[in-house]
């Protein structure tokens, strides 16, 4: 789907930083970006769920749209209300098409009565803005600004403390799943309690021109520690959050991916709706491993009793802060528990011994304090 | 040397000692030499031979590819493995990796260290992360393998992504 060849792929504001740290870089949805630094993928994980981590996330689109009226018009592409999301606030939705699967996950930010920005998938930004312009066309102004703005993860426990050292005290940082407007280093900058780690932590959006001042300030901090997305992966893998193209795709609704309770399907119409109402076709499930061997995306889920083949595995690693294994997948049908004994892996006798279990795997992450 | 010929005819055997064993030597360092020298395979695994017995493992270049190794699947003890062949498989956070054995033979032991430190691989590849033992072997088969000059030729070729 890619092109990953290393001449056409994309590279942020910070890739030559990056490099003289000595991160070994990888290609990820079209851009070259540090999979890991000198210190190992391991480490950066540690260093994230007990101190801070910083991440580079300029990749990831930002979309603006405003215009009157133009709420109740996006709110059709939705599975989530945007009409009655307090200005201020940060709320996690899905792009859906016309069959209820999901185009994209991403967060919606109200900015204003007619404002919203829309932060997604580095993998999606482009489907996202054509399908944003072909439905919204002539209802909303939609502007890509996503080469204008940086975007960085500051993610770990002392998050607070390197902001407060940095002039931000914690009682000016928004709460969470909220953002503020804040100056950071002498720039302007747009900061939100959310993240992909499970940690307490922020996402940092950063005028481009602004983005080496404000990421030298970060790292000089001597808490403070680059990590990247192999890092990334394993932290957000162990607190169960999804990542699009494994967990959700077009295939996949957002109810089967677990998150019917949050939407909003009642007594409102969007592009999708009839989808969602339909039977279920699959369910995601969490499973623990017996030991540090790992099953893989792709690997087959098998029933432990009859060896017969009832789902695939969507993600899986070993989970540095467990010292197993974890993985997710879906499991075929309307099943709602599964309670019997499962293998994963590429044969039934190659297949590793999981059982299934609620996510989040690690449950010592600081996020909501 | 002439003159050492000179000496009475009881001295001469140390002399032809000493010669015998000047003549090893040299034609050892002109083969290369099997004895206690570490060769290295284009799957980027090196193995050392002492008294007949081979020491395998993967290289520190190797480990530094694969990043923090999470688990190691030793090869049972008793294994027969001929050269190329898969010994085991190592995986890292990111991927598993097969393992090809650098030369043929028997496992005789492997590292338990591994087993509750995989990390070791990655702190000592080509030392106390040692992976396997093998007997039974057929030093010739060292012959196709690279020195350590030829293998840093070979890794500095590689592109650095």
């Amino acid at each position: 789907m890619f092109d990953q060849r290393e001449d056409v792929l994309q590279r942020t504001p910070l890739d030559a930083l990056h490099r003289a740290l000595g991160a070994r870089m990888g290609a990820f949805a079209g851009w070259s970006m540090p999979i890991r630094y000198g210190a190992g993928i391991l480490a950066e994980h540690q260093h994230t769920r007990t101190a801070a981590s910083l991440f580079d996330i300029c990749h990831m689109g930002e979309i603006r749209i405003t215009g009157h009226n133009s709420v109740p018009a996006l709110e059709r592409l939705f599975p989530r209300r945007v009409i009655t999301q307090a200005i201020g606030t940060c709320r996690y939705n899905f792009l859906l098409n016309e069959h209820g699967g999901i185009l994209d996950d991403l967060l919606v930010y109200r900015l204003g009565e007619e404002e919203i920005f829309l932060v997604v998938n580095a993998g999606t930004a482009a489907g996202d803005l054509a399908w944003l312009r072909e439905h919204l066309a002539g209802k909303a102004s939609v502007e890509d600004v996503s080469q204008a703005t940086g975007k960085l993860d500051l993610q770990g426990p002392a998050t607070f403390s390197v902001l407060a050292d940095l002039g931000i005290p914690e009682g000016k940082l928004p709460a969470y799943y909220r953002f503020a407007h804040l100056f950071l280093g002498g720039h302007p900058v747009l900061i939100s309690r959310t993240g992909y780690t499970g940690e307490r932590g922020v996402e940092i959006y950063v005028p481009v021109g602004c983005l080496a001042d404000i990421w030298h300030l970060l790292i000089s901090h001597e808490k403070v520690a680059p990590a990247g997305l192999g890092a990334r992966d394993t932290l957000r893998l162990e607190v169960g959050y999804p990542l699009y193209g494994h967990e959700l795709d077009t295939e996949t609704s957002p109810v089967e991916a677990g998150f019917g309770q949050l939407l909003n399907i009642a007594d409102r119409d969007f592009i999708g709706r009839s989808g969602l109402l339909a039977p279920r076709r699959k369910t995601l499930f969490g499973f623990a491993l017996e030991g540090r061997r790992a099953a893989r995306a792709g690997d087959t889920i098998w029933c432990s009793n009859s060896a017969e083949a009832i789902g695939r595995v969507t993600s899986g690693a070993y989970a540095p802060s467990l010292g197993t294994a974890v993985a997710m997948g879906y499991i075929a049908g309307d099943v709602d528990r599964y309670a019997g004994g499962v293998r994963l892996g590429r044969s039934f006798e190659s297949a590793l011994p999981a059982t299934v279990a609620d996510r989040p795997f690690y449950r010592e992450g600081t996020v909501r304090n | 040397m002439a003159g050492l010929f000179q000496a009475g005819a009881g001295q001469y055997w140390v002399i032809e000692l000493a010669l015998e064993f000047y003549c090893r030597q040299r034609d050892n360092n002109m083969a290369g030499g099997t004895s206690g020298m570490k060769r290295f395979s284009e799957e980027h695994e090196w193995v050392e031979v002492k008294g007949g017995i081979a020491t395998m493992g993967i290289t520190t270049y190797a480990a530094e590819e694969l990043g923090d190794i999470t688990f190691v699947e030793l090869p049972t003890v008793g294994t027969v493995v001929a050269q190329g062949e898969s010994l085991c498989v190592i995986e890292s956070v990111k991927a598993a990796s097969d393992v090809f054995s650098p030369i043929g033979g028997t496992v005789k032991e492997v590292n338990m260290a591994l087993e509750d430190d995989p990390g070791l691989i990655n702190a000592s590849a080509e030392k106390e992360g040692w992976i396997c033992k093998l007997e039974d072997i057929d030093t010739g088969e060292l012959d196709s393998l690279m020195t350590e000059s030829e293998y840093e030729a070979f890794t500095e070729g590689d592109g650095e992504e």
